[in-house]
């Protein structure tokens, strides 16, 4: 069965470019758009992988991310952080890559497989 | 000529003023050393002759008083050495008298006051620079005593501070009614060392300065601590700078995310549409093509508020400039976007002719930033059981001649954590849709026109946000 990706940001525009990347490679895809709706999806869909923006209004992505690593099960999926965020590196703990936007297909498609192996 | 009497104790010739003694006709019969030195040897010539190469006596000849009523005189004059150099003496003129107690001759001594004058117009001089100095430097100054009462103050300190408020600092400069705690008056008596701190004061017309404070000792001849002087600068201007510069370095961190999340559309875009073409996918091409549209309109609205809160757009200014024609023109550009969002935009302008001097282009920014935030605030309330938007878009002229520009809105509101921030941060809650830096524009038009912009808001509830524009000063 293909892995499950969660892609969590604010821009509809930056969901469908990331979305559209995995589909290509034959990803499942799952969005959110703050933070609140990303705990729910995280809790219900179970992704493998979580693809995060760091600066989003509601619960912002470095919010997320510390209600996210408390909990038991979903505190280990991988996240790959990609933000227009100075600092962003620091925010999530050991993210499994870092990608400023705009990212590069190929090389995030390279991350994603190895975050995900 | 007769032997002249031995009218004074040889002594006398060594004095350090000058000395002669003079008959009726004051012609010099006996003169000191100093005298000769200075002005040679004259026994027999007249005084007036000798001292100022005049044919008669001065007017006031303190010697000729002497003869005639017996007293001593003085006076002062100047006179001219041998050398041609001009000195300001004191002349004293004291009677001698003969046997039968008549006037016989008069004792004039002149004391050279020359250095004492000079210094005394240099003192003058000097106090009259520090005074202008006191009253011209761009500070206000004041000169406080123990008890903190203003002793003297330049002439800016008193225009700008109302001294009928009270005498003492506290009362003009803050209107309060007891000492300021950390007051650095107190210190500088205390330590006699200068000491400084930033204030917030209030002007009689009520504008707020930011001002650096510094005291200082005044001292008299014992270096006792007789008064201590305050110099206000004033810092405004420099410190709105530097929070404009910190807002700015903010809104380019900001922009810069905001140009990042747009370039991601595009390229979004782009790559959607390829893999479209790929496999032949005709809606994932329209899909991707609408994705680099949104984002190309996203960049150039961007682009045209950046120019607007630059400087490389003037404000121009244009007589007879109707602003109801100008709200008319942004109702107009809105009505139907806001109808389609279920939002009824109403208009209501002042009856009377408003007309002034304007910058057009400006206001109609302005305005449409103003609508464009009252229809999303609208479109994005949360609240279901509103049954209807409104936004109410108001021009009038207030009591004291500005005219006011209102918009109000009945949508989401702004919550108090934004509210704080809306023309700080400028940052945008709408993702998409705001540039972030809407309200820089109006704030910055606003100013242009030496106006301001407030708001009221209550989340939930809804916004209505004032622009007042004083009538243009020419």
């Amino acid at each position: 069965m293909s892995k499950k990706v969660l892609v969590i940001d604010d821009e509809a525009d930056v969901r469908k470019f990331i979305t559209a990347v995995l589909e290509k490679e034959g990803y499942q895809t799952v969005t959110a758009g703050d933070g609140a709706e990303a705990l729910e999806k995280a809790s219900t869909e179970r992704p493998d992988l979580i693809i995060l923006d760091l600066q989003m209004p509601e619960k912002t992505g470095t919010d997320f991310h510390r209600k996210l690593s408390r909990d038991k099960n979903l505190g280990q999926i991988p996240i790959i952080v990609v933000s227009g965020v100075a600092g962003r590196h620091l925010a999530v703990k050991k993210p499994a890559a870092v990608f400023d936007k705009p990212i590069d297909p190929a090389k995030f498609l390279a991350a994603v497989e190895k975050a995900l192996s | 000529m007769t032997e002249p009497v031995q009218s004074y104790p040889r002594w006398m010739g060594v004095m350090p003023c000058y000395l002669s003694v003079q008959d009726r006709q004051l012609r010099i019969i006996e003169a000191n050393n100093l005298f000769v030195r200075d002005f040679g040897e004259h026994v027999g010539n007249f005084c007036y002759q000798v001292y100022k190469d005049n044919q008669a006596p001065c007017p006031d000849c303190p010697v000729l008083q002497t003869f005639q009523d017996g007293q001593v005189h003085s006076g002062e004059e100047k006179v001219t050495t041998r050398e041609g150099k001009v000195i300001e003496v004191v002349v004293t003129s004291t009677p001698l008298l003969d046997e039968n107690g008549r006037v016989s001759s008069v004792i004039e001594m002149s004391t050279n006051i020359s250095e004492v004058k000079s210094l005394r117009r240099k003192l003058s001089q000097t106090r009259r620079d520090y005074k202008r100095l006191f009253e011209s430097v761009p500070c206000y100054i004041c000169v406080l005593d123990r008890d903190l009462v203003i002793q003297e103050a330049n002439t800016l300190y008193k225009e700008h501070f109302d001294s009928s408020r009270g005498t003492h600092c506290y009362d003009v400069c803050k209107g309060r009614k007891n000492r300021c705690d950390d007051c650095l008056v107190e210190k500088t008596f205390a330590d006699g060392q200068s000491h400084s701190s930033e204030e917030r004061l209030t002007t009689r017309n009520g504008h707020t300065l930011n001002l650096v404070v510094h005291s200082m000792p005044v001292r008299d001849e014992e270096r006792n601590i007789t008064a201590v002087m305050e110099v206000f600068t004033d810092i405004t201007e420099v410190k709105r700078l530097q929070h404009q510069l910190t807002m700015m370095g903010r809104a380019v961190a900001g922009m810069a995310h905001r140009i990042k999340n747009i370039l991601m559309g595009l390229e979004g875009g782009i790559f959607v549409v390829n893999t479209g073409m790929e496999s032949d996918d005709r809606e994932a091409m329209d899909e991707g093509w609408e994705m680099v549209e949104r984002n190309v309109k996203r960049v150039s609205r961007l682009v045209k508020d950046l120019l607007y809160c630059s400087k490389e757009r003037k404000p121009s200014f244009e007589d007879d400039v109707c602003p109801r024609e100008i709200v008319r023109q942004v109702h107009e550009l809105y009505t139907e976007r806001a109808a389609e969002a279920g939002i009824d935009l109403r208009l209501d302008l002042d009856q009377q002719d408003l007309r002034g001097t304007f910058d057009p282009d400006g206001l109609y920014n302005l305005l449409v930033n103003l609508v464009g935030n009252a229809i999303d605030a609208c479109r994005f309330d949360p609240d279901e059981k509103k049954r209807s938007h409104t936004i109410q878009l108001r021009c009038r002229r207030q009591a004291d001649g500005a005219v006011a520009f209102e918009v109000e809105d009945n949508g989401a509101g702004i919550p108090d954590d934004v509210a704080a921030k809306v023309f700080e941060d400028f940052f945008s809650t709408k993702g998409t849709e705001g540039t972030g830096i809407g309200l820089l524009v109006v704030q910055k038009v606003a100013e242009e026109h030496g106006g301001k912009v407030t708001f009221d808001t209550k989340p939930g509830i809804g916004t209505r946000f004032t622009v007042t524009i004083p009538p243009r000063q020419v």
